[in-house]
Order: C-alpha cells, then structure tokens, then sequence
C-alpha cells in the first residue's frame, strides 16, 4: 500500500510515501458444492388420437319385387324417390334428366303427374330429397339399379295444361362441401389453406373453395350422394370405361379444341414478408475533463504563466447525468475521480477536502434498440416447357402477389425492453426475434399454396380439350373417371369431366364430356423442381457508433458538449434485401389423340 | 367413407338398391349376394391408415332395419354373414358384426354376404328393408 502518511491525503506520484508490508487483504472462504445437473426430460408424452365421425347410413336398400312367375311387368325408365316415397308410377318418364359437371352442382329435372281433382301442394315438395334410380337392364329386375342422382328440389312447379308438377332439383354441391369437416377436406384432397394466399379466415364453402384452388382435383359428390374426390389426370389410371364404334352413338363422338387464347404456361408470384430485425446499437460517452487544464497564457514580469480551467463538476449531476441519455439506455457508468488543482508543485484545492462530491466527468456505457422494419421479397416462375415448346413462346398468366407482415410492436423492443434487467441478453434478444419474426411458417405455408395455386392454373389452362360421345344406354359413370375413346373416329384416354343421363320416349342416353390434355411437343416433361424459397438471413444486427463529448473551456461556457451518436437512416428505415428469384418447371400429363375423318 | 363394394378389388361401388325378384310361390328360393365394405377413397395407397371403431367401443356391427315392421318383408327374410358358408347358420335378421375395427384400404376390405329369402305372397315392388351401418369413429392407425 502506498501512502502519504497523512490522514485525508493522498499520496502524489513522485513524493516520498510509506512503504506498508505485503500482507493479505482478503482470504476467500470459497466453498464449492457438486451440482448435479438435472437433464430435461418429457414427464408426459400426450399420444392424441382425434377420429373423424363416420355417419350412420344404410348400406343396402332391398327392393323387393314379388309376382307370379307367368307375369311379366314392364319395369319404370326409371325409380323416383322424393323423401322416401315411391313416385315412379307417376313420374312422367319421358322428361328425365340428370346432368353432372366438373366443380359444379348436379342437376335432375322430372314430372311428376298428379291425379285429378288432387289438391297441389307445392311448398310440400320443396327442398325435399330425391332420389332417381334405374336399372342396368331395364327389361331385367333382377339386373343391377344403380343411382342416377340424389340430390334435393330445387323448384317445384305447377305445369296446368300437363297437370302435374315439373321438379328442378340440385345436389347442393357448394353447401354441402360448406358443411364438410376442414380438417376431412384436406387430408383428403392434400390442399393447403394460406390466410396470405387464399381469402382470410374463410369457414364453410368459402374454405372448400379456397382449399381446393390449391389442388390438381376436383371434389363434388357422386350419383349416390357420397362425397368424391378425384385427381386430374389419366396417368397410372386404369381405363374405367371404353367406347368402342358400336357403342357410340351415329353422329358422335365431337371434339373441341382448346382454344389458344385460354393457353398460359407461366404463372410468376411475388410475396413480400415483412418483419423486425431487432437491433442493439451500443455506443460510449466519454466525458471529461482534467483538472488542470491549461487553456492559455499570459505574461508576466516573470515570464510566461498558463491560464489553467480548475473547474471540476458535480459528483451526483455528473451521476444523473451519466444515466440520462433517454432514449438511450445506460448499462454502466463510471465516474472520474475529482484530480487535485494545483500547479508548479502546490497545491491550492479548497475542493479537496469534499473530493468525494467533486468529479471530472464520466464514461458511460449506452445501448439503444431499433426495431427495423425488413421487407424480404421472394419471386419465383412456374412455367411448363412443353407448353412453351407447342406454342412457341412464353405466355404469361396474371402474376399472383401477395404480403404478409408480422405486425409487430416497435415499442415492445425500443422502450419496454431493457437490456440491464437480463440475466442473458442474447437468449432474451432471440426470444423478442422470434416474436418479431412470427410468421415464417405462415410465409412457408404461402410458399406452398402460392406454388400450388399457380401449378392449378397452368394445368387447368391445359386441361380444354373435349370429346363428347353419346351411347344409346344407360349405365354408371362418374365425374373423373378414366375413359377411353376406341372408335371409327376418336382414339384416346381422358378424363370424364362431364356426363348427362337422357330417359325420354325410346331414349335411354348417356352423354359423355372427356377431357384430355393436349400439346403438339416431343419436349420431354420436365422434373417437378418445386422447392420453397430459401430466406436470406438476418442482417448483422449489432452495431457500435461512436459518440463524442468535447469541454467547452471557454470562460462563457466552461461545459461539455455532449453528442450522442446518431443512428443512420440505414438501421432505422425499411430494409430491402436483395429479391430471392426461383425458378420452376412443371411437367403436363400430354393425352395423345388420334382423330379419323371417318363414316 | 366406408362404402359397399360389389368387387373384391373395390373399383365398383354398390350403387345403395339391391333389386331382387321373387315369385308368389317362392320358386326361386334362395337369392345369394356378396359386397365388400371398404374405405379406397380415404386410402389410396392401401397403406391401412385408418381403423373404423365404435364411438363407445365394442364391436361394429350392422342392422337389418324394417321400415314397416309387422307388415310386408320382415327383416327375417334377410341373412348376412362374413362367409358364404357362414350364411346357412346365419340367424335370420340378426345384426353381423364386423369385430371391433375394419381397417381402411382395398386389403382391409371386408365381404359381406347377404341371403335375401323372400317370404310374401302377394305380387308388389317393395323397398321397406335395408342394411344399416352404425355410426361409427375413423381413426390414425
């Protein structure tokens, strides 16, 4: 120890002091206990099975017919069943019909003959459910009946000069897949539902409709009245109905082209993800000024003399001072001890005595958080090369754009947060990252219904060549069955997109619409390479400035200036990282079709 | 959904209405059919993902409903069973159960027989019984 031997003063550099013996000033008492750690583990793993409700329905409805074996009873065209009750033996059965189409609801229309002099009550019929059957073979009972539509009436209309009443009816296709479970839909389908990319918080039809612009497929419901989902498409199909020459009808089958107008084979889509990159900045404010601080001199009769600032501050102002840097955050400061005034050897300090209130300055530690505002912008093309090869160029669809912004609240990071109160800054920081960066798994979700809403377009562009065909029968199809064409003028497999039941005077049809997809190319189809877009990164996130703090010694003045350092328009405004551009090919099922100029 | 199939590869849905002929003497005796009750829609893969249960637990079993019991067809006139050989000690009208679960997919298929044994006399088309599936829960296998 080091001193000057008098009690209340120090000892200066250069003057002789008292040399004390090495001695110990503290003896640690350090007890160390063994800490056993204590690992994390999962106390409960909850294994939750939710099951989906299989409604109770009948499964086989036994119609039973009863004769004698001499008797042969002429079979109705077709059974009609509204809410349960028989009505074939009335319904006209040479105005039946039942249409089903892609993505719409199926339609029924029928007359339904009234006795005379009965009361008609139309409002009784309405909304009621209906049920229209016919057999395979309609000269065999025993041949199988199948369902031609079920559904309900849609209007119920008074035909006087008939005398009976002409039903429209309708499966309710729309509501129906309204009142479907969210969670059946997609693992049926394999949809995606994005709030960023489809229409927000959509509940009922609205959803299935917004879930299904994100599938390859089609979902409606079946003759029977079953749900039924089926994907676009032929390949790896088996053939589930075949139209040989003899089958269709004379004048058919025709086809339709589609037309070059409705082609698109790009499809580019922008998303914009906005969140907070939260920033510490650091800086220090060094602020003082010696004692004895020459500032001049003047002349004297001995010779040249220095005007010296004694000026010291006070203790407890330079102490809240130290700490008032608002909107700064001070994590520490220290204070320079008051220096003794003096000069040529004396000492002439009336300070001195109450150094302990006297200071030269201080040195202050601050931070300050920004929460800058980061707009990653991802761009990225669908585009199907065999399409671009048939028709000779790129033609693009209508870009799809879309946003999504993390919403949060500077205020949580630049005022509320308070770097000193953390035991870990960095695990605290992090957490308050992920809060300002909460939607990367919406945007991720984005990323795959966006892809997916532009493949649905470019493939459904794709999907416009028809061929209808008539057969001179009556037999089960359904909407997305594989049909082959095998006949004097068509040779090809599509899928059925659209069929019609026709039951008049001599008339037992079925119309069929295939649909194929079909480009003139021997481009090879490409590999689907469809990836999310990767994100950048976050941006070097801490930052040191630098502040300054100069003594103004003029007699004036005789203070500091203090200026804390200012942080660039470059941490604070909106930051745009450079766009992530990706590219994809998507391959397109080609139906090949052979077309006879025939007989 | 589980549905009837009136294939073992499950490609053909029944259509819901089983047509049968009788005549007034019964001549024709016996009438034999056999479906397969299945889920291929929910299961494409055949990947047996899916079990069908009873809300409560216990076995699954179907019903014979009547809907104008005491007159007309009686659910007596309709077996089922599991097997075909299994239709000739079939208790007539009683319920068949399944077991407690029927796995989802063509392999989980299970055939239905169903006897139709006609026992009314008088000439008439009619559609009064049926073969009911209880509600039931899907569940992950």
């Amino acid at each position: 120890m080091i001193g000057s031997g008098v009690i209340g003063v120090g000892a200066v550099a250069g003057e002789l002091g008292i040399i004390s013996p090495e001695a110990d000033l503290i003896q640690f008492n350090q007890n160390v206990k063994f800490r056993e750690i204590e690992p994390s583990a999962d106390l409960i793993v909850f294994e939750q099975s939710v099951g989906e409700i299989e409604p109770a329905r009948d499964l086989i409805r036994f119609q039973q017919r009863v004769g004698s074996v001499a008797a042969r009873r002429r079979l109705p065209q077709a059974y009609i069943w509204i809410n349960g009750v028989d009505y074939s033996s009335y319904t006209a059965l040479d105005s039946v019909s039942v249409s089903f189409n892609e993505d719409q609801s199926a339609t029924a229309s029928i007359f339904v003959f009234r006795p005379l002099d009965a009361v008609i009550n139309i409002p009784s019929f309405h909304a009621k459910q209906i049920r229209i059957e016919t057999h395979v073979d309609p000269n065999d009972p025993a041949s199988d009946v199948f369902p031609l539509f079920t559904g309900w009436i849609e209007t119920a209309q008074h035909d006087r000069t008939r005398r009976g009443i002409a039903f429209t009816c309708s499966n309710l296709r729309d509501e129906r897949l309204g009142d479907e479970d969210a969670g059946q839909l997609r693992a049926l389908t394999g949809g995606v539902y994005s709030n960023v990319t489809q229409v927000e918080d959509a509940k009922g039809r609205d959803y299935a409709n917004e879930l299904m612009k994100t599938v390859c497929g089609s979902i409606g419901y079946d003759r029977a009245g079953d749900r039924r989902f089926y994907n676009w498409g032929v390949a790896g199909k088996p053939v589930n109905r075949t139209l040989t020459g003899a089958q269709v009808a004379y004048a058919d089958p025709s086809t339709e082209f589609q037309t070059r107008s409705s082609v698109i084979n790009r499809v580019t889509v922008n998303i914009d993800y906005r969140y907070s990159l939260l920033r510490s900045i650091s800086s220090e404010v060094n602020v003082y000024k010696e004692r004895n601080l020459v500032t001049g001199q003047f002349s004297t009769q001995f010779g040249p003399r220095d005007i010296i600032d004694y000026k010291a501050f006070r203790r407890d102002l330079m102490i809240e001072k130290a700490q008032s840097f608002e909107p700064w955050e001070t994590l520490s400061y220290s204070i320079y001890p008051l220096e003794k005034a003096g000069n040529g050897g004396f000492v002439f300090d009336n300070l001195w005595p109450v150094a302990d209130t006297w200071c030269q300055g201080f040195k202050s530690s601050i931070a300050r958080r920004v929460a800058q505002p980061v707009t990653e912008s991802y761009k990225f093309t669908i585009t199907a090369p065999q399409s671009v090869d048939a028709y000779g160029k790129t033609i693009d669809g209508t870009e799809l754009n879309y946003a999504l912004d993390t919403e949060y609240d500077e205020a949580l990071w630049e005022e509320e947060f308070k770097q000193t109160r953390k035991r870990d800054f960095d695990a605290a920081r992090a957490v308050a990252q992920a809060s300002a960066d909460n939607r990367r798994a919406d945007l991720a979700l984005a990323f795959e219904a966006a892809y997916r809403i532009g493949k649905k377009q470019i493939v459904a562009a794709h999907r416009q060549t028809h061929i209808r065909g008539s057969v001179h029968s009556i037999f089960p199809v359904d909407l997305g069955d594989v049909c082959e064409h095998d006949n004097r003028i068509v040779d090809s497999i599509g899928q059925i997109t659209g069929f019609e039941y026709a039951i008049g005077n001599g008339i037992r049809r079925t119309t069929i619409r295939m649909t194929i997809s079909y480009m003139d190319t021997l481009v090879a189809a490409p590999a689907e390479n469809w990836a999310a877009p990767l994100a950048p990164g976050y941006p070097e996130a801490d930052l040191v400035l630098e502040s300054t703090a100069e003594y103004n010694a003029d007699t004036e003045v005789r203070a500091f200036e203090i200026n804390v350092a200012e942080i660039p328009a470059d941490y604070t405004d909106e930051l745009e990282p450079a766009i992530a551009e990706s590219a994809y090919t998507l391959p397109l099922e080609i139906n090949s079709i052979t077309l006879v100029n025939g007989r | 959904m589980w549905k009837l199939y009136t294939d073992a590869a499950c490609t053909q849905v029944f259509g819901g209405t089983l047509s049968t002929v009788h005549y007034s003497d019964h001549s024709e005796g016996s009438l034999d059919y056999v479906f397969y009750f299945a889920d291929v829609e929910r299961d494409p893969a055949d990947n047996g993902a899916y079990l069908l249960k009873m809300p409560g637990g216990g076995n699954y079993s179907f019903t014979i409903e009547d809907a104008t019991p005491g007159s007309g067809h009686e659910t007596t006139e309709i077996k089922t069973a599991l097997t075909s050989a299994g239709l000739d000690n079939a208790v007539p009208g009683a319920a068949l159960s399944i077991g407690v679960s029927a796995t989802s997919g063509v392999t989980g298929a299970i055939p239905i027989h169903v006897r139709v044994t006609n026992a009314v006399t008088s000439a008439g088309v009619s559609v009064e019984l049926s073969l009911r599936k209880p509600e039931g829960r899907v569940y992950a296998a």
